[in-house]
């Protein structure tokens, strides 16, 4: 799996930031009419954020534009609007020419309905359990802190 | 049918979202612009997608079908 290298920050990942630990991969916009479901990220991330699980955002402008700026005003608005303490990686791109090698392999994982393919909007979610192998796909709008995102969470920390 | 609107003197105009062909090129509000490759049911119901995918960029705007987008020519 081609894990994000990089930090928001440009900085690089700490060993063992992301390494076996199980990963809820959410590429994420702040001007998203979604971006409320950082509060459920961040729920999931104080309920479940340990030595074995994260969750990960992916900040990607390619849904309307919707995350335009630079890494500072990403980090601060997720920070001071959301108080999210889960990790932020570099700006991606999730669909298409210059799709980033991990989305490469997320998207061919299918949902629960069985379809594959591109990533529908901000806020998909991707979850990889601790070998990183992907084992659920949540759609856009599919609540973080829904019953079937924290069953899945359950399983693959059990 | 939506008349089209001008909206500036290089030839803009504002059409409904319904009224967007293949081809198209359009302006999103924050200010990409895109060439329209597929059109797309939107995850919300009743809206849709324009899509650009092509060796330029990737790139998804949604819409109302009856609200006004910016085109900056037909395709």
């Amino acid at each position: 799996m081609h894990l994000p290298q990089t930090r928001l920050d440009g900085t690089p990942f700490a060993d063992g930031e992301l390494d076996e630990k199980a990963l809820l991969i959410v590429n994420v916009a702040s001007r998203c009419g979604l971006a409320p479901q950082y509060t459920g990220l961040e729920a999931l991330q104080k309920r479940f954020g340990s030595e074995r699980f994260t969750v990960l955002g992916v900040p990607c402008n390619q849904f309307a534009g919707q995350e335009p700026g630079t890494p500072e005003e990403i980090q601060s608005f997720c920070s001071a609007t959301y108080g999210t303490t889960f990790p932020l990686a570099a700006k991606t791109d999730v669909n298409g020419v210059r799709q980033d090698p991990l989305y490469r392999e997320l998207t061919a994982f299918p949902d629960a309905a069985g379809e594959a393919g591109e990533v529908q909007w901000n806020f998909e979610k991707f979850l990889l359990d601790g070998a990183h192998n992907i084992v659920a796909r949540f759609r856009p709008t599919v609540e973080p802190e829904s019953d079937e995102v924290i069953a899945a969470i359950e399983r693959v920390l059990a | 049918m939506t008349a089209p609107t001008p909206a500036d003197a290089a030839g803009e105009r504002t059409i409904a979202a319904a009224e967007v062909q293949i081809g198209d090129r359009l302006r999103s509000r924050d200010g990409t612009e895109m060439t329209v490759t597929r059109i797309e049911p939107f995850i919300f119901p009743g809206m849709i997608a324009f899509v650009e995918d092509s060796d330029t960029q990737w790139f998804k705007l949604p819409a109302q079908p009856d609200a006004e987008v910016t085109l900056l020519a037909r395709g």
